[in-house]
C-alpha cells in the first residue's frame, strides 16, 4: 500500500507538471525593454578594460612627462643652487696654486643662468658621465672667466634665485692654465694636462650619477595568502553566505623576475613576468571512492558537479562521488536525495577539495620613493594582466592529491591591481635586496557566469634582490 | 535539445529580438505555473516571472547545453521566486498567519480546471508550508538542500512539510466533499 503522503505529493506533481498558464501580454513588454536596456549598457568586462586603458594611458603621459624631460635641464637642476660657505681646497689640489685668488672653485652647483651655453643639448646627451662632468666644470669656468668674477667667498658666482643647496663635492681648477675646450670636439684624450679636471674621478657629484638612466634587473618571490571576495550583485545571492561560511583561503607561492626603469630617484616603473598560483578549500562536502577503484555506476549521463564561488568543479574522476552535507552545492541534485554511497559499498574518505589556478601575470607597477637611504622607503601600485595556465581540482587526503578534475565557467585573461609597500636595502651600489608586503586584487570578477561575482585576492610578503645596471 | 530550441538560444545570444519572443513564448506558460505555485498572488508570480525572464536572457551565454533547458529555466524562476520569498519574510515577517483564506487567483487564468483546484489549494498554503511543499513533494529536493535554502532546519522543513501535507489533505476531503454535493 502507498503512502498516503506520497498519495498527496503525487497528485500535485502529476496534476501540476504540465499545467501552462498563460501570462498577461505586458510580463514580455517589460522583459523585452529591459533586456533592451541591459544590452546598451556596456558590459562589465569592457567597461574594466576601458578604465585599464585610461589608467595605462595616464601612467603613459606620466612616464612621457616625468622622464623625457631634457637632458640640459636635468643638469641645470642639479647645478640649480650655490653655497656661500667658504671653500677649503681639497688636498690634491695642484701644488701651484698658491694665491687664493688664483683660485676658482668649479662647482656643479650653478644658476641655471649659468647654463646657457651654446652647446646643443644633444651635444652633452651623448657624452659619457665622465665626459659630462668635464664638460660641467668647463662651463663652469667659462662663464666664470667671461665675467671676470674672482672672488674666494661666494666663489664667483651671482646669487642664485632658488635657495642655496649645500654641496659635498668642490672641484678646482688652476685659472693661470686654463684653456677653454672646444665641447664639439670634446674627448678626454684631447684634454691637456691642465684641461683635465684636477679633482679624481671617484669624486664625481653623487647626484649626477644618481640622475643617469638606470635599469633595474631583478627576481621576487613571496608565500602568498589566497582568497576571494565575493560580490553583492550575485544573482543566487543566498548562496553567498554558504560559500563563505564553506570555503578557505590557502597559502600558495608566487614569484618571477622584472625589469625596473629609473630615471628619477624618485620614480620607477617596473614590468615583468611573474608565475602565481591561488586557489581555494572547500568544505562541507563528503567524498566517497570505490572500493576496488573501479569507476562508480551512477543513474547519470554526465559527471558530478561540485558549485562554488570560482564556479563549478567537473568530476572527471569517476572512482569519486560527492555529496553535500547540508546544501545544493553537489549537481545533480536528485542524487543526493535518491543515491545512498554506503549502501552502494562506496567508502567515505576524509579529504578537503582543493581548487588550484596558475596565472602568468605581466604586471605595470610604479614605484615611488619615500625614502632614499641605504635603507628606502618605497610605495607602489599599479595593474597587471594575469593569463590563467593552469586549472586543477583535487582531493587534499592527509597531503596526497586524488585528482578531481578542473574548475568551468572561469575566465582566462584577468586584470588586477596591486598596491603595497616595500623596503630596500643597498647591499653594494649595485646590488639591492628588497621587502616588499602587498596586496594584489582582481578587478574584473574571474567568472564567465554572471551570477557569481568573485574577484581573489592575495597577499604576500616579498623578497627579492635586484641589480642595477648603470 | 531540439534543434530548433538549440536555434532559438543562438539567436538570443546574438541579440535577435524574435528569437528572445519565441523563447519566451515556448516556456512562459509553464514558467508562470511554477511562479504561481510558490508565490501567494497573481501579481507576485508576474513579478517573479518578469524577473526571472530577464536573468534568464541575461546568463543565457552561461548555459551550457548540458542539461535540460526548461530544466534550467526552472530552475532561475524558482530561485528568483525564493530570493523574494525570503526577502518578503525576513524584511516583514508578515506570513506567520497559518493559512490563508483569501484566494487571489482569477478561476479564468487557468486551462486545466482540476490544475486549477490544485494550485488553489497550494496557494492557500501559508508562504512557508508552500515553500516547502513546492520544494519536497513536486521539485524532488531533500530536507538538507531546504534548509539551506530556506536557511531553515532539518526539523522545520519535515515538520512543515507534515503540516503542509495535512492541511492539503484536509482541502481535498472537503474539495471531494463539495463536488459529491454538487
Amino acid at each position: 500500500m502507498m503512502n498516503p503522503d506520497s498519495n498527496i505529493d503525487h497528485l500535485f506533481r502529476d496534476g501540476l507538471a504540465e499545467m501552462e498558464v498563460t501570462p498577461p501580454v505586458e510580463v514580455w513588454e517589460e522583459v523585452h525593454n529591459s533586456i533592451q536596456t541591459k544590452r546598451r549598457i556596456l558590459p562589465l568586462f569592457y567597461r574594466v578594460a576601458a578604465a585599464s586603458v585610461l589608467l595605462f594611458m595616464l601612467a603613459g603621459s606620466a612616464w612621457v612627462f616625468i622622464f623625457n624631460q631634457p637632458d640640459r635641464k636635468e643638469i641645470a637642476e642639479v647645478n640649480s643652487s650655490v653655497t656661500d660657505e667658504i671653500i677649503t681646497p681639497p688636498t690634491n689640489v695642484n701644488d701651484n696654486l698658491e694665491e687664493e685668488e688664483s683660485i676658482i672653485p668649479v662647482t656643479e652647483d650653478l644658476p641655471v643662468k649659468a647654463l646657457q651655453t651654446d652647446i646643443e643639448p644633444v651635444q652633452l646627451a651623448t657624452l659619457t658621465e665622465e665626459e659630462v662632468t668635464i664638460v660641467e666644470n668647463q662651463i663652469s669656468m667659462a662663464e666664470n672667466k667671461e665675467e671676470n668674477i674672482v672672488d674666494p667667498v661666494t666663489n664667483g658666482l651671482a646669487e642664485p634665485e632658488e635657495a642655496p643647496r649645500t654641496i659635498v663635492t668642490r672641484n678646482y681648477v688652476n685659472l693661470e692654465t686654463y684653456q677653454p675646450i672646444d665641447l664639439l670636439t670634446l674627448s678626454t684624450n684631447n684634454l691637456s694636462r691642465d684641461q683635465i679636471p684636477l679633482f679624481p674621478i671617484e669624486t664625481i657629484p653623487l647626484s649626477i650619477v644618481e640622475n643617469s638612466p638606470r635599469w633595474i634587473v631583478g627576481g621576487q618571490f613571496s608565500p602568498v595568502y589566497s582568497f576571494r571576495y565575493i560580490g553583492q550583485n550575485s544573482l543566487e545571492s543566498y548562496n553567498r553566505d554558504s560559500y563563505n561560511s564553506q570555503e578557505n583561503g590557502m597559502v600558495t607561492y608566487t614569484g618571477g623576475i622584472h625589469i625596473q626603469y629609473i630615471r628619477n630617484p624618485k620614480l620607477s616603473i617596473l614590468a615583468g613576468i611573474y608565475y602565481s598560483r591561488m586557489g581555494q578549500q572547500i568544505d562541507g562536502i563528503q567524498l566517497y571512492k570505490s572500493a576496488n577503484n573501479e569507476p562508480i555506476n551512477l543513474p547519470i549521463k554526465g559527471n558530478l558537479d561540485i558549485n562554488n564561488s570560482f564556479g563549478s568543479i567537473n568530476s572527471e574522476n569517476k572512482q569519486l562521488f560527492f555529496q553535500d552535507e547540508a546544501g545544493d552545492r553537489v549537481e545533480p541534485l536528485f542524487l543526493s536525495e535518491s543515491y545512498d554511497p554506503l549502501k552502494e559499498g562506496l567508502i567515505p574518505v576524509d579529504a578537503t577539495i582543493v581548487q588550484s589556478l596558475e596565472y602568468l601575470e605581466v604586471p605595470l607597477i610604479l614605484r615611488y620613493k619615500l625614502v632614499d637611504r641605504k635603507v628606502g622607503f618605497n610605495i607602489l601600485g599599479g595593474l597587471s594582466t594575469n593569463f590563467m595556465i593552469g586549472n586543477k581540482a583535487y582531493a587534499n587526503q592527509d597531503g596526497s592529491k586524488i585528482k578531481i578534475g578542473e574548475t568551468n565557467g572561469l575566465r582566462t585573461i584577468n586584470y588586477s591591481t596591486t598596491l603595497g609597500v616595500g623596503l630596500e636595502y643597498d647591499l653594494t651600489d649595485r646590488v639591492i635586496l628588497n621587502l616588499e608586503p602587498s596586496f594584489k586584487f582582481y578587478l574584473n570578477s574571474i567568472n564567465l557566469d554572471d551570477r557569481l561575482n568573485t574577484h581573489p585576492y592575495t597577499i604576500g610578503i616579498f623578497t627579492g634582490v635586484s641589480y642595477i645596471f648603470k | 535539445m531540439t534543434k530548433a530550441l538549440s536555434d532559438i538560444i543562438k539567436g538570443c545570444l546574438e541579440g535577435y529580438s524574435k528569437a528572445q519572443e519565441l523563447l519566451y513564448e515556448q516556456f512562459a506558460g509553464k514558467m508562470f505555473a511554477v511562479c504561481l505555485r510558490y508565490c501567494g498572488d497573481y501579481e507576485e508570480a508576474k513579478d517573479v516571472l518578469q524577473d526571472g525572464f530577464i536573468r534568464v536572457y541575461s546568463n543565457l551565454q552561461q548555459f551550457h547545453k548540458k542539461g535540460s533547458f526548461e530544466g534550467w529555466i526552472r530552475r532561475i524562476m524558482i530561485n528568483t521566486a525564493l530570493e523574494k520569498y525570503r526577502d518578503k519574510y525576513y524584511l516583514n515577517r508578515v506570513d506567520n498567519q497559518e493559512e490563508r483564506i483569501e484566494i487571489k487567483v482569477e478561476d479564468d487564468v487557468f486551462e486545466d480546471l482540476s490544475a486549477q483546484d490544485l494550485m488553489r489549494m497550494i496557494q492557500e498554503l501559508s508562504p512557508k508550508y508552500r515553500m516547502v511543499f513546492n520544494l519536497y513533494a513536486i521539485e524532488g529536493y531533500s530536507h538538507k538542500e531546504i534548509s539551506a535554502l530556506l536557511k531553515i532546519s532539518v526539523g522545520t522543513s519535515k515538520s512543515n512539510l507534515s503540516r503542509a501535507r495535512a492541511i492539503l489533505q484536509e482541502k481535498l476531503k472537503n474539495y471531494y466533499k463539495i463536488t459529491k454535493v454538487i
